[in-house]
């Protein structure tokens, strides 16, 4: 979990990293490490979170759309 | 002027969105065949849309530039479509902000040059041979000013658009002999998708529209028009060459 909010984090603040993972979240899956069922949250509901972002995310909200993206990440996880 | 690349098959990575959108669009409009190669399947269909794109002068490839196989088949694909290969622009890139060196995570390196240097070097890898199979073509390489100079916004970035540059110098020096001309463009700042993602807000884009000598970042068809140029057989005595299009920002910096 921590690592998918960690990718989330930096998408949220890098609109370059954010299209690094929305056309290529595979690659990010595998750089990251990530587990199967981690990779199965990113290329689907984190995906959809992170498109939605607007772009770009001016740098006051950065701080509360990372924490309302985690927490998406949290429920995920505890669902 | 139209037909400058008359019955010229061209593939365009990076093809859509920015830059490599506006040289799809040009390269139509002058008669090319364009296939617009990319990973973003929307961006890449709009793209077709905006050409006025046919089955018989666009298609569309989804590939990953990093992967070998993908890149060999998306230059298969292309060849058994329209018949032959001329052109090759190099446009797919990734710019991921980083600190300063010592802090830049290995995984942003690694990502930033498997798409950028990795990319660039499998998709000239098999399309060379395609081009000297018919003859020749052109390759037009889309570096960036980061590669000339010490930008800090994004240490891997700087680094693999200056290994562009050199990879074309490389690449022209064992092709040119066999009718493959490889160039490279250096933008400066440019009107696109990925910069104003990447511009904090309008008050930032505008302040750097001010600071620029010409009062304004560049358009992404003012590359298209030079990339044509050096795709096209106007171009016909120029290899190993890379260009600065910046709009005298270098020129001017102090």
């Amino acid at each position: 979990m921590d690592k998918l909010i960690d990718i989330a984090n930096r998408a949220v603040a890098d609109y370059g990293f954010r299209q690094a993972v929305l056309y290529g979240a595979g690659d990010i899956a595998s750089k990251w490490a990530l587990s199967e069922e981690e990779s199965v949250l990113l290329t689907g509901q984190v995906l959809v979170e992170l498109k939605a972002l607007p772009i770009p995310v001016q740098p006051d909200d950065i701080p509360a759309q990372q924490a309302r993206v985690a927490e998406v990440i949290k429920g995920l996880f505890a669902s | 002027m139209t037909g400058r690349l008359e019955d010229k098959v061209a593939i365009v990575t990076g093809g859509a969105s920015g830059i490599g959108r506006a040289i799809c669009q040009r390269f139509a409009h002058e008669g090319a065949k364009v296939a617009v190669a990319d990973r973003n399947i929307a961006g890449a269909k709009e793209t077709l849309t905006l050409m006025n794109a046919t089955p018989d002068n666009g298609m569309m490839v989804d590939v990953s530039i990093s992967d070998a196989f993908q890149v060999e088949r998306m230059v298969e694909s292309v060849v058994t479509q329209f018949g032959r290969l001329d052109i090759l622009i190099n446009g797919a890139a990734i710019l991921i902000r980083t600190p300063p060196l010592v802090d830049v995570d290995e995984v942003l390196w690694d990502l930033t040059m498997e798409t950028n240097v990795k990319g660039v070097f499998l998709c000239c890898k098999y399309a060379i041979p395609a081009m000297i199979n018919n003859g020749g073509g052109s390759i037009v390489n889309i570096s960036s000013q980061s590669g000339l100079r010490g930008v800090g916004y994004s240490v891997p970035y700087a680094v693999s658009k200056a290994g562009v540059i050199h990879l074309t110098t490389v690449a022209a020096a064992q092709y040119t002999s066999q009718g493959v001309r490889v160039n490279c463009i250096a933008p400066g700042a440019v009107d696109t998708p990925q910069m104003r993602g990447s511009t904090a807000s309008a008050e930032v884009f505008n302040d750097r529209n001010q600071g620029h000598p010409m009062g304004r970042v560049g358009s992404a068809d003012e590359i298209a028009n030079l990339v044509l140029w050096l795709a096209s057989d106007e171009a016909s005595y120029v290899s190993g060459s890379s260009y600065s299009i910046d709009g005298g920002a270098m020129a001017s910096a102090t």
